[in-house]
């Protein structure tokens, strides 16, 4: 028998594993990371989670839940054990996110178009009629570069084969950027060894191609257009992020009641100067929200005439209102043959595998497997109303079906899927501290605008309870830093 | 870069309620030694401290009896008195917060440790005398650390300038409310006052604006009520009162743009202030009263303008 390999107590039966699978063990860089953990003693190991959490308090990294008594600001979790993907895979990724964010954005031009799609009957119509996040408002906008969704959060995971697959995009306001990057500078202070020897590509570069994403927008052609970012304001859970990114590009944070629309359209901000022009919102409002002229009547965080202004073409918006048509869980089933269709191209990335409920045939299958799939409601974000078959309660796998069987097209499924998991430092009391397996999913930034851009990882997101798979935020999830890193070079030197 | 009407009113507002906890925590204090001083035949009428803070309307809202542990929850821990101690600071916080991106993290920092020194004492510590003034002595404090990173870290630029506005023009507008603190109110009519007490008074006015030290060094002899008042309403140098206010408003309205109606209204007001006098207002209660009314009422003017200047949204075209 082969001796027992160090790194098995890591690695969860039937699972990939980022740093400890079997598969891995040629990549001299998780090697060395690997062993470099292993090395560490429970109190060290702790010392490093404690210096982190200095550095979180410190920085002021903090997400926000309101609840009765009052908005309150939670240190953003974070754990110490860095997610890594080889860089030449990553490039692959890459190119596959480029591929999939061009397809969407086509998809969303024709749909506010032509509809070419529909007619050569490549998409059905009925999920069109059914789109909550369809704007009859933006039919015949023709945004610059033919694209509506500057800002694309796709979320990737990989199955037990290491095969990593899009779970979902996210074309609305998709959030965890700024996290991203701080991220990064916590690990810079907690483990600069670990830096000292790798190659790790930095992700600093975001901010910056953000603002020239914004900027390429503009319709004022000024050389230095005035980009503003519009937040709902201090309670939103992502406005540590809103505030950050402002800061990072160097322009101004606003509410809906800094700004206001004149009588030719224009935008302009409220300043102790006197009015001043916007050229360009980075809006991270829902567009529901965005102009009480034009959508709810009763919004209080938006600008009436904003829409109005969009439309004559005297301010962009980013995303544009709208974008959101592509990101419901129903289209997100048809992606494969939407690329195909633009793009007469193979898609990168697959898509996870998906049951429309729609289809009575599929339908049946879903609700005679519930046990066994993960169930989603079309148009709900952040883990709500999603069963987990596998771990779901009788009474709340009864509670979906009667859902499902009330509104089918409201609901597509997908196979439990067994995410990968990456270790991660896990604490029953002060002095055991140690790593185990918890499941990952990755949520990478893809800019578009005259070029694209894809940030360097992205946001690794982990399921912090043992055996959970939910790993948003809001929900108990964590974070970890995601190192693109290079292992063809000297990276992997220290090891002979 | 410039700066947002509606964060200028945050900073504005900020200023404006770090500096109005301080001066109430000086203002009860100033009480509560006059309180000592007393013979224990007379008792004060803590009633009147309400009346000074111009919070009759909240304080009968609020149902409190008007007896000094009514009037101190009133003033100090009351959270549905906007005037109080909590209020402000937590009104305080809730302005900074929406100006995190552009302060010092020392600011939000301090200014939490704040609240939360305030915040986080039951009311156990209200109803000991001791601990309560402890608790005023450490917002006093407190409130100075937060302005001190304010001056010494943020940039002086327009956040900053209109900080300094909110802070200078609430000092003057308590510098005069402290003033205001008589004894004859305080007693029940009819009372007898003894001999020593009017010069008593005046220096628990000077001491709760930390005003003692400053003003002997400048008026030996006697306190006399004339000489405090031509302190606090004129002396150029001491930083609290209401001529100095005048002045740094003044300058810092300056330094900000299409500031000129602003200027001209604060100019006007420190011209009428230096035409008062000691010798004529300490002898006659009513005008000194009076003189402090409308310099109140002018202090709220120049308010009007620096809101209808910098912070009412500008939907008409320029």
């Amino acid at each position: 028998m082969p001796p027992r390999s160090p790194y098995a107590a890591l690695i969860k039966p039937g699972y990939f594993d980022d740093l400890a699978s079997p598969a891995r063990q040629g990549d001299p860089v998780a090697r060395a990371i690997l062993d470099f953990l292993l090395k560490m003693s429970p109190a060290d190991l702790a010392a490093r989670r404690d210096a982190a959490d200095v550095a979180i308090r410190t920085m002021g990294i903090t997400f926000t839940v309101y609840s009765e008594a009052g908005a309150i600001d939670r240190m953003w979790p974070f754990d110490i054990v860095p997610r890594i993907i080889e860089l030449a895979e990553w490039r692959r990724i890459e190119q596959g996110l480029k591929q999939r964010v061009r397809a969407l954005n086509h998809f969303i031009d024709d749909i506010y178009g032509e509809q070419q799609i529909l007619k050569d009957g490549v998409f059905p119509a009925w999920v069109l009629e059914k789109s909550v996040n369809f704007r009859p408002e933006c039919v015949g906008m023709q945004p610059p570069y033919g694209v509506w969704a500057h800002i694309c959060g796709s979320d990737l995971v990989r199955g037990e084969d290491g095969t990593m697959y899009v779970l979902e995009d996210n074309l609305r306001v998709p959030s965890g950027v700024s996290y991203m990057l701080e991220n990064r500078a916590v690990m810079k202070r907690t483990f600069p060894e670990l830096f000292e020897h790798q190659d790790i590509q930095p992700v600093d570069e975001y901010p910056t191609q953000l603002y020239e994403t914004l900027a390429a927008l503009s319709p004022s052609g000024l050389s230095e257009p005035n980009i503003v970012v519009l937040t709902p304001g201090i309670y939103n859970s992502a406005y540590f992020e809103h505030s950050y990114l402002a800061q990072q590009m160097g322009v101004e944070l606003v509410e809906g009641a800094d700004l206001y629309v004149d009588e030719q359209d224009f935008v302009y901000m409220n300043t102790v100067h006197g009015r001043q022009r916007v050229d360009v919102i980075y809006r991270r409002i829902d567009d529901l929200f965005l102009d009480p002229e034009a959508f709810r009547p009763d919004s209080t965080l938006g600008v009436p005439g904003l829409m109005r202004a969009w439309r004559a073409g005297k301010v962009a918006l980013a995303n544009a209102p709208g974008s959101g048509v592509a990101d419901d869980k129903v289209v997100y089933a048809f992606v494969p043959d939407i690329l195909r269709y633009y793009l007469d191209e193979e898609p990168i990335i697959p898509n996870v595998p998906t049951w429309q409920c729609a289809d009575p045939e599929q339908c049946d299958y879903v609700l005679s497997h519930l046990d066994e799939v993960v169930v989603k409601p079309a148009n709900e974000s952040g883990g709500y109303g999603l069963l987990i078959g596998p771990h779901a309660s009788e009474s709340a796998r009864k509670a979906t079906a009667a859902s499902i069987r009330q509104d089918p097209r409201n609901w597509i499924a997908q196979p439990c899927l067994n995410l990968s998991t990456t270790p991660t430092l896990v604490s029953r009391s002060a002095s055991d501290c140690k790593l185990e397996p918890r499941h990952v999913d990755l949520r990478p930034f893809i800019l578009s605008a005259d070029t694209q851009y894809v940030t360097t990882g992205g946001l690794t997101r982990v399921a912090l309870r043992e055996g959970s798979l939910v790993v948003n935020s809001s929900q108990g999830g964590g974070s970890k830093d995601t190192w693109i890193v290079d292992a063809s070079g000297a990276g992997g030197g220290e090891h002979p | 870069m410039s700066l947002l009407s509606r964060v200028a009113n945050h900073f504005y507002w900020f200023g404006r309620y770090v500096e109005r906890a301080e001066n109430t925590a000086r203002l009860i204090i100033a009480y509560a030694n006059l309180a000592l001083d007393l013979p224990r035949s007379s008792r004060l009428e803590w009633y009147s401290l309400v009346e000074t803070t111009g919070s009759d309307a909240a304080f009968h809202k609020a149902a409190h009896k008007p007896t000094e542990l009514g009037v101190m929850r009133f003033l100090i821990e009351d959270r549905e008195n906007p005037g109080s101690i909590v209020s402000s600071l937590r009104f305080a916080r809730e302005n900074l917060r929406s100006t995190r991106d552009r302060v010092p993290r020392e600011v939000s920092e301090s200014m939490n440790l704040l609240y939360g020194f305030v915040h986080d004492r039951s009311d156990t510590a209200i109803r000991r005398t001791a601990e309560r003034y402890e608790v005023l002595r450490g917002v006093v404090d407190r409130c100075q650390l937060v302005r001190g990173y304010i001056g010494g870290t943020m940039t002086h630029g327009l956040g900053y300038q209109f900080i300094r506005t909110g802070r200078m023009l609430e000092r003057a507008d308590m510098t005069t409310r402290i003033m205001d603190v008589r004894l004859d109110d305080l007693l029940p009519a009819g009372a007898e006052l003894p001999p020593a007490f009017d010069a008593l008074q005046w220096m628990a006015v000077l001491r709760s604006l930390s005003a003692y030290q400053m003003y002997r060094r400048q008026s030996h002899g006697a306190v006399r009520a004339r000489s405090v008042i031509d302190f606090l309403l004129l002396q150029e140098d001491f930083p609290r009162s209401v001529s100095y206010c005048l002045t740094k408003l003044r300058s810092g309205l300056s330094t900000l743009p299409r500031s000129e109606l602003a200027v001209a209204t604060v100019s006007a007001l420190g011209g009428q202030v230096a035409g008062l006098r000691g010798a004529v207002l300490s002898s006659d209660a009513e005008a000194l009263r009076a003189a402090i009314d409308e310099l109140q009422r002018a202090l709220n003017g120049v308010h009007g303008v620096i809101e209808r200047t910098y912070f009412l949204p500008l939907t008409e075209p320029a």
